[in-house]
């Protein structure tokens, strides 16, 4: 009985130490998770799609953000620490207490996103938040449409005659097409009418097209309006290790001179040594010849 | 006698002619090193679309030097884009001696995120450029120099570690919210299926002066 007991407790003291050092790798992960996401960035930018609600200034965790953003533009990217933040739109001037809009986003540190603020009434106002990839494709353009006009429905997109996209459904974006720079014009087609934009693609760019409804003395009508937004892309990150197991390239290892230098004079020395040394010998075999 | 002294004189022979033709290698290589100012066209990281007239070659301030005093790095610095598998160049002038600096990045001194790369190591594994830069800490200065004599002082803030796939490119080249230079190597093991290694070290400074 003795015995069963001193088992069990040797095998409860194990599996606890086991326990105890699972525990302590999962808080040394987690410590340095956290320790990463303090020293990294979010990136956001931020599109108005919200014909109803105006010029707005933006609020971010209660601070100004923008001020006079209006219907129909984009910003820049702009950092944000990783985590979680509540944004806030209130019609210009009016304050951060008036927002017609909140929300909170969660961000995921080293990822760039896209928030849309869209709705045509109050009850409907929302933000949606797109996860962007900026890498360059290649050497190709990378473009990706964003269906944000209220009413008009699923879209199809088309380019130079092909099909790029295939329904597209409202606050949606589309995947990111990757294609040689280049003049565009593509085509928005939805059950009720058929828009062009064109576009200029460089090389190793990322641009976005967001189709949204156009204004008219201030209301919105049915016709589709486009928006576009062009950045440089992000290229992957570099090739700068090198195979250790192929034979040095022999001229571009560096050369260390001074062993050779050293080696010369040490050459230079014993021959200069064995000289005196030559001559002293028959100098000294002539003495003794004399 | 006669033997060692044809000997002798035959080693002092080929070690002159060995020392002249290593004098005159290494005289090509330094003038090779000097910077080639190329024109760019160049756009801002991360802004909405805009585009830069390019202006008269002489008025382009371009860095040629990288110094890290505490490693002992003093480095040509050339111009790198990026290779048409969507990677960042690096040197190809000096592949292993030079460091690249990303020239649709800005350009040092100005806001965003400048960057440049160097090479960890030789094939076979010697030292190149960047042999020792994971032995950064936070506090050390990086300097840019560029061809108009301008000294650019950053200091590091972080040293990070990340495999190639999961490397926050956008903090890495298109932060803009302060004045940064990220130097990036290669770092981990040598995978020889994929002939690269499993990490990149990312260094992020920040301007000083």
């Amino acid at each position: 009985m003795l015995k069963i007991h001193l088992v069990l407790t040797a095998i409860i003291r194990r599996v606890l130490l086991v326990l105890s050092m699972l525990m302590l790798t999962v808080a040394l992960f987690a410590g340095m998770q956290g320790r990463a996401a303090a020293d990294s960035w979010s990136f956001v930018r931020i599109f108005h799609a919200s014909p109803d609600i105006g010029t707005v200034d933006v609020f971010m965790d209660g601070k100004k953000l923008l001020s006079n953003f209006q219907y129909g533009t984009v910003t820049a990217y702009t950092p944000v620490a990783a985590g979680m933040h509540t944004l806030q739109l209130a019609a210009i001037g009016t304050g951060v207490d008036a927002a017609v809009l909140t929300q909170t986003l969660a961000l995921q540190s080293g990822t760039p996103y896209t928030v849309v603020a869209l709705g045509t009434k109050a009850a409907d106002l929302s933000l949606h938040i797109f996860a962007d990839n900026n890498q360059v494709a290649s050497n190709l353009a990378k473009v990706r449409f964003y269906d944000m006009s209220p009413g008009t429905g699923v879209v199809d997109v088309s380019g130079q005659g092909n099909m790029l996209i295939n329904g597209l459904p409202y606050a949606q974006a589309s995947n990111y097409v990757s294609i040689p720079p280049g003049s565009y014009t593509f085509t928005f087609t939805s059950s009720r009418e058929s828009m062009r934009v064109s576009v200029q693609l460089k090389a190793w760019t990322v641009t976005s097209i967001f189709a949204i409804n156009a204004l008219n003395n201030g209301a919105t009508d049915s016709h589709l309006q486009f928006v576009q937004s062009q950045i440089t892309g992000m290229p992957g990150m570099p090739g700068t290790g090198s195979d250790p197991y192929v034979a040095a390239e022999q001229t571009s290892l560096p050369i260390s001179w001074p062993p050779v230098i050293l080696l010369a004079l040490c050459s230079v020395s014993a021959g200069t040594i064995a000289f005196f040394c030559k001559a002293r010998g028959k100098r000294h075999t002539e003495e003794t010849h004399v | 006698m006669r033997k060692f002294w044809s000997v002798h004189y035959s080693l002092l022979l080929l070690l002159g002619l060995a020392l002249t033709f290593s004098s005159c290698g290494t005289l090509s290589s330094t003038s090779l090193k000097t910077a080639q100012p190329i024109v760019t066209t160049r756009q801002p990281t991360g802004m909405a679309t805009s585009t830069v007239q390019p202006t008269a070659v002489a008025n382009i301030p371009l860095p040629v030097r990288l110094l890290i005093p505490t490693l002992g790095v003093d480095a040509a610095v050339e111009q790198v884009g990026i290779l048409s598998n969507g990677n960042l160049a690096t040197p190809t002038g000096h592949p292993w001696d030079d460091v690249g600096w990303y020239d649709l990045g800005p350009r040092p001194g100005e806001r965003g995120s400048v960057v440049i790369d160097g090479h960890l190591d030789r094939p076979g594994g010697y030292p190149a450029v960047f042999w020792n830069l994971s032995k950064l800490h936070s506090g050390d200065q990086v300097l840019v120099i560029d061809n108009q004599s301008h000294t650019f002082r950053y200091r590091v803030t972080q040293v990070a570690f990340y495999s190639p796939q999961a490397a926050p490119l956008q903090n890495i080249f298109g932060n803009n919210n302060g004045h940064y230079l990220n130097l990036i190597t290669c770092a981990g093991d040598w995978i020889p299926s994929q002939h690269q290694t499993t990490l990149r070290l990312v260094v992020y400074t920040t301007l000083i002066t």
